[in-house]
């Protein structure tokens, strides 16, 4: 099939076959391989996206359901140089480790914070649930993201494309 | 495995594809997905069904509300108009832990893919919502409880698709709850989970409905339960009686999650919540 669709603010067009998962599409044609595959089976959250504006799991994604859509992933968060404020947040607490699971993460965040400028500790939480971090037992990735929200408010920046 | 997979844009379309032989229909995908991952299916073509219903997924409608089945968790437990009238169908929908799944899982995904312990049935086995099934040649309404059969399986007919669902409104007097005990993965199923939703009067019950999932083939009422707690109090002695009669309803099987003697041991504890907490949504 023919795929129109927009990845992290370019607009693309290509032949694909729409039967291909987003994750190897993203990764493997277009080479955005901060997209990660923990389990392939919707159990992990590393692989999520943005599409329009909500995060999904790109490993329970075919190309042609994406069709006309808006596909962000962590390489589209920074602007030039300047990390996105909660890339910015994860590098300063720690959120990161190993970083298998940090872009995951990120997403999930940028659209918690684009919902929910102001979230609590417990609302950051259960907004994560579905991301699983085998190194930092999550302390520092709630830090990070609150700590982002802060910056955000204060700073009125403008959170995704 | 390849196959084929087609976004039709209007319903004209969608029922062409499927005279086709062998298709599956795709909403969010959370299950299908999952299942072909593992093998458990391998269809030839599977039909996206989602931008066929692009009105809006959640509507009032004089006494009934009228939700699409595509509507997903995540809007459903957004809606202003479920947390008005069906709180525990709201609760239920945010049981469902991820974010991710929650903006893909949808409601009709969940009804069709008949798990025992599907979140959203709880709450809909005690609304009673009436499908709407629409086929190229004629549309119908089917009562949930009748439309699935057993796990896994319904009464959706090759052709046919499942529309909305319609749930009339009910009384705003009664008090809604929804519990879950363990989470849940991909083809797991949790631990236990029950909802009811309740009406009392002077510390009488005067109307219950009580749902369990995850310790029977299908999600269940129990009806006996509801007949016997109805006109009573809720003292210890009826909670007792209560307990016994739950166990009598449910069927649980063991697993990873936990064995049969544990589910009906949680199945029984839970009657305990019964009146104990008038309104989980505050
Ligand atoms: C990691 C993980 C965790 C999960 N956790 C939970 C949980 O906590 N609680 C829970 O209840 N579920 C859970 N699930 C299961 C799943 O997310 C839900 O059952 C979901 O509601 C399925 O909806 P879907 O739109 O993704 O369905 P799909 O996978 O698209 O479809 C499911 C089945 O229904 C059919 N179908 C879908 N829509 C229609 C329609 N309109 N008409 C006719 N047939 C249709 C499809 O052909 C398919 O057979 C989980 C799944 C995963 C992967
Ligand atoms: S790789 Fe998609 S959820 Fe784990
Ligand atoms: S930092 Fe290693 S998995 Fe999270």
């Amino acid at each position: 099939m023919q795929l129109e669709i927009t990845v992290n603010g370019k607009h693309l067009e290509r032949k694909v076959d729409g039967d291909q998962r987003l994750i190897d599409f993203l990764r493997e044609e277009l080479g955005f391989t901060g997209v990660k595959e923990g389990c392939g089976v919707g159990e992990c959250g590393a692989c999520t996206v943005l599409i329009d504006g909500e995060s999904v799991l790109s490993c329970l994604t075919r190309v042609a359901q994406v069709d006309g859509k808006e596909v962000l992933t962590v390489e589209g968060l920074a602007e030039g140089e300047d990390l996105h404020p909660v890339q910015q947040a994860f590098v300063e607490t720690g959120g990161v480790q190993c970083g298998f699971c940090t872009p995951g993460f990120i997403m999930v965040a940028v659209e918690l914070l684009e919902r929910n400028p102001d979230p609590s500790r417990e609302e950051i939480r259960e907004w994560i649930e579905g991301n699983i971090c085998r190194c930092t037992g999550y302390v520092k990735i709630v830090d990070a993201i609150e700590l982002a929200a802060e910056r955000m408010r204060t700073e009125g920046e403008k959170v995704g494309t | 495995m390849a196959f084929e997979l087609l976004v039709p844009e209007d319903e004209e379309a969608l029922f062409s594809l499927m005279e086709e032989k062998d298709y599956r229909l795709l909403a969010g995908g959370t299950d299908l997905y999952v299942q072909m991952e593992k093998d458990l299916l391998s269809p030839d073509r599977v039909i996206d069904i989602t931008e066929v219903m692009a009105e809006p997924k959640i509507e009032e409608k004089k006494e009934k509300i009228s939700i699409l089945a595509t509507a997903t968790f995540q809007e459903i437990a957004e809606s202003l108009l479920i947390n008005r009238y069906f709180p525990v169908l709201a609760q239920s929908a945010l049981a469902v832990g991820a974010t991710q799944l929650r903006n893909m899982a949808t409601i009709g995904g969940n009804i069709c893919n008949a798990s025992p312990s599907a979140d959203s049935l709880i709450a809909l086995y005690l609304l009673n919502p009436e499908l709407v099934l629409k086929s190229s040649s004629r549309e119908r309404q089917i009562a949930l409880e009748d439309f699935i059969t057993g796990p896994g399986e319904t009464e959706l007919f090759r052709g046919e698709y499942l529309k909305s669902l319609e749930i009339s409104k009910i009384s705003e007097d009664f008090s809604h709850y929804f519990e879950k005990v363990g989470r849940r993965n991909a083809l797991d199923i949790s631990v236990c989970t029950m909802g009811y939703i309740l009406k009392e009067e002077d510390g009488i019950i005067e109307e219950l409905r009580l749902a369990y999932g995850a310790v029977a083939p299908t999600v269940i009422r129990a009806t006996s339960v509801e007949e016997y707690l109805e006109g009573k109090r809720l003292n210890q002695e009826n909670v007792a009686e209560a307990k016994k009669l739950v166990k009598s309803e449910i069927s649980p099987i063991s697993d990873i999650r936990g064995s049969a003697e544990y589910r009906e041991k949680v199945a029984a504890r839970l009657v305990e919540k019964i009146g104990n907490n008038t309104d989980s949504s505050q």
